[in-house]
C-alpha cells in the first residue's frame, strides 16, 4: 500500500518552478531516501506534504486520501522532524511533549507512559533542563521524540542530521535505524552515507525533477564500477609506471598503498591480473572498487545538468 | 482549541506577561489618583520662590479619572501593541510555526487562541487595575463612581479588542516584527485622522478613536446611549473585519 503519493506536484516561487511534476510513491514500512543537492526542492516537497505551503498543481495522497490544504486531520498519522528544530526555549522537554499530547488528545496515563518511552527511546532522559540549554543534537532528538509521541504511521524527516556534529549525527542515525521496519520513513538528505546505511529505496531530486528512483541494492548493482584497486608489494608509483607503460589501464590515481584505475579498451580484469603476475608483481590486494552512492549521485546529477 | 489556549496561556505565564500586565496596571492605578491629588502641591512647592505665580483649583475625583484613563490610553496601549504583535509574529520569526503547524492544528483556531488568551489577560488586568484604582481614589478623594468606572473599563476593553485585532492583521500581513508594529500604529493613526471627516460622513464620529471621549462622557454623566452603542458596534465591526482578514490571510499563507 502507498502511504505517501504525489502526482504531478508542482510549485513555483516568484515564477521560478522549484518542483516540476513530481510523482512520488512511498510504500508502507519502507525507508525512502529523498536525495538532492541544497535547493533541489526536498524541503518544498515536505512542506507541501505537510500543507505548510500550498501547491500550484498536482495531488498529494496520504494513505490513498487526497490532501486538502485546509484540512489538518490527516496529520494525525504523521510525525515531522525538521532540519533545525525550534522549540520554545522556556519549556522543558516534558512540557513540550505534554503540549503535543494535548493536540493528539491522549489520556493522562498514556501521556505519562509515552513521555517516558519516547524520551528513553531518543536517549533524553534528563528532561528537567529548559530546552534553551539543549545542544543541537539534543534538540534534534527531542524533535524525533515529539514526532514519535503520538505513534504515527509515517515519519517525515527533513535533513535531520545536516546541522549535527559526527556524534550527534550518529545518535540520530541509530534512532532511525531502530525505527526501520516499524514506520514508513520519508527521509530527505544530502548526506549519502546516511542513505546507504538506512534506506530501502531512494529517489534523486535534481532542480525540482525526480531524475532517478530505485531500490538501493539495484542502484549499486546497476551503476557498477569499472574501477579496480591494485596493491602489490612494490611501491604504488612504480606499479603505476609499469602498467601504464604497457597500455593496460587509464585514469589512474594513487590510493593508500595501491592504485585505482580503469581498464583500457578490451582488456578484462583477468587479463590484467595475469599481466601483473607476468610482470613479477607480488599481489597484495586486487579488487573491483565498490560504487558509492555519492558517485552515482554525482554522475546522475551531472548528466542531467549537462 | 483548548490545547492551543493552554499553550498560549503557558507562553504568557512563562514569559512573565501574566505578572507584567497586571503589575503595570496596578502601578498606573496607584500613581494616577496620587498624582491627581498631589501634583498641584508638588508643582506649587517646585515653583516656590521662583517668582512664578501658579494657581491651581482643588483637585477632584474627575482629575483622578482623567489621569488614569490618560495613562491607560497611552502607556498601557503601547505595551499592548508591542506584546500583541510579538505574540503572534514571534512564532513565525523564531521558526516555531512549522513544527506547530505540522500537527493537526486548525489555523483559524490558532489565530483565535492567540486573540482570546491575550484578550483575557488584558481584561483580567484591567479589572485588577479597576479595583486598585477605585480603592485608591476612594482613599484619597472620599468618593468614587464604581459603576461608572466599571462601564468605562468595559468600554476601554472594546477599544483593546480593536487594537489586538489590528495587531493580528498586521502580524499576518507582514514578515517582520517592526513592520507589524508600524502597521498597527499607522492603522490607529489613520482611523484617528478619518474622524476629521465626520461633519461630512456622520458615521465616522463613531470610529474607535471616539471611545476615549465616550469614557469621559460616561464619567461626567454626559454620555448618550445612542452614541455609545454606535461607537461600540462600529469598533467591534472593524475588529471583526480585521480578524476575518487575518484568518483569510493566515489560512492561505505559506509558512
Amino acid at each position: 500500500m502507498e502511504v505517501i503519493k504525489t502526482t504531478n506536484l508542482t510549485k513555483s516561487y516568484n515564477n521560478v518552478e522549484v518542483l516540476k511534476d513530481l510523482n512520488l510513491s512511498i510504500k508502507q514500512g519502507e525507508v525512502y531516501g529523498f536525495i538532492g543537492k541544497n535547493g533541489a526542492g526536498k524541503t518544498t516537497t515536505i512542506n507541501l506534504i505537510l500543507s505548510l505551503i500550498s501547491k500550484d498543481s498536482g495531488e498529494i495522497f496520504i494513505n490513498s486520501e487526497a490532501v486538502v490544504f485546509t484540512d489538518q486531520l490527516y496529520k494525525k498519522k504523521i510525525g515531522y522532524v525538521p532540519d533545525v528544530p525550534v522549540f520554545p526555549g522556556y519549556m522543558r522537554a516534558r512540557d513540550y511533549l505534554r503540549y503535543t499530547s494535548d493536540i493528539f488528545d491522549l489520556s493522562k496515563e498514556e501521556v505519562t507512559k509515552r513521555t517516558k518511552e519516547v524520551l528513553e527511546f531518543v536517549d533524553l532522559p534528563n528532561s528537567n533542563k529548559k530546552i534553551s540549554s539543549y545542544s543541537r543534537g539534543m534538540k534534534q532528538r527531542l524533535a524525533i521524540a515529539q514526532a514519535l509521541f503520538h505513534d504515527p504511521d509515517i515519519l517525515i524527516m527533513d535533513e535531520p542530521t545536516s546541522a549535527l556534529d559526527p556524534i550527534g549525527r550518529n545518535d540520530v542515525m541509530n534512532i532511525i535505524y531502530k525505527l526501520k521496519g516499524n514506520k514508513t520513513i520519508f527521509y530527505s538528505t544530502h548526506i549519502l552515507d546516511d542513505v546507504e546505511r538506512v534506506c530501502d529505496r531512494i529517489g534523486i531530486l535534481n532542480e525540482g525533477v525526480l531524475i532517478y528512483e530505485s531500490n538501493i541494492d539495484d542502484i549499486l548493482d546497476n551503476f557498477y564500477s569499472d574501477k579496480i584497486y591494485i596493491e602489490t608489494q612494490n611501491e604504488a608509483k612504480l606499479v603505476m609506471k609499469k602498467i601504464v607503460s604497457n597500455n593496460l589501464i587509464k585514469d589512474v590515481t594513487i590510493s593508500n598503498n595501491g592504485i585505482i584505475c580503469k581498464l583500457n579498451g578490451d582488456i578484462d580484469s583477468n587479463t590484467l591480473l595475469n599481466k601483473l603476475i607476468q610482470l613479477d608483481e607480488k599481489i597484495v590486494e586486487y579488487k573491483k572498487v565498490k560504487t558509492s552512492l555519492e558517485d552515482i549521485f554525482i554522475r546522475l546529477t551531472n548528466e542531467r545538468t549537462s | 482549541m483548548k490545547e492551543l489556549l493552554k499553550y498560549d496561556f503557558y507562553y504568557l505565564l512563562k514569559t512573565s506577561k501574566f505578572i507584567v500586565f497586571p503589575v503595570v496596571l496596578i502601578l498606573i492605578a496607584i500613581m494616577s489618583p496620587l498624582s491627581a491629588k498631589y501634583l498641584n502641591e508638588i508643582l506649587a512647592v517646585a515653583f516656590e520662590g521662583s517668582g512664578i505665580v501658579m494657581e491651581f483649583g482643588e483637585p477632584t475625583v474627575f482629575d483622578s479619572y482623567m489621569q488614569y484613563f490618560g495613562n491607560v490610553y497611552e502607556i498601557y496601549l503601547y505595551v499592548i501593541i508591542f506584546v500583541a504583535v510579538g505574540m503572534f509574529i514571534g512564532d513565525k520569526t523564531k521558526g516555531l510555526l512549522p513544527l506547530i503547524l505540522s500537527k493537526p492544528i486548525n489555523r483559524t483556531k490558532y489565530i483565535f487562541s492567540k486573540f482570546i488568551s491575550f484578550g483575557l489577560l488584558v481584561l483580567v488586568s484591567l479589572f485588577i487595575g479597576y479595583f486598585v484604582f477605585d480603592y485608591y481614589t476612594y482613599f484619597l478623594f472620599d468618593e468614587v463612581d464604581m459603576l461608572g468606572m466599571f462601564y468605562t473599563t468595559l468600554l476601554y476593553f472594546v477599544y483593546i479588542i480593536y487594537i489586538i485585532s489590528m495587531a493580528m492583521f498586521a502580524s499576518t500581513h507582514s514578515k517582520s516584527y517592526i513592520l507589524a508594529v508600524v502597521i498597527t500604529f499607522g492603522g490607529m493613526i489613520l482611523f484617528g485622522l478619518l474622524r476629521v471627516l465626520d461633519p461630512i460622513i456622520k458615521v465616522l464620529e463613531y470610529l474607535p478613536g471616539s471611545i476615549l471621549e465616550n469614557i469621559i462622557n460616561v464619567l461626567t454623566g454626559d454620555a448618550t446611549m445612542e452614541n455609545i452603542l454606535y461607537n461600540i458596534l462600529l469598533t467591534l465591526g472593524i475588529s471583526t473585519v480585521f480578524m476575518t482578514l487575518s484568518i483569510i490571510r493566515f489560512r492561505k499563507q505559506d509558512i
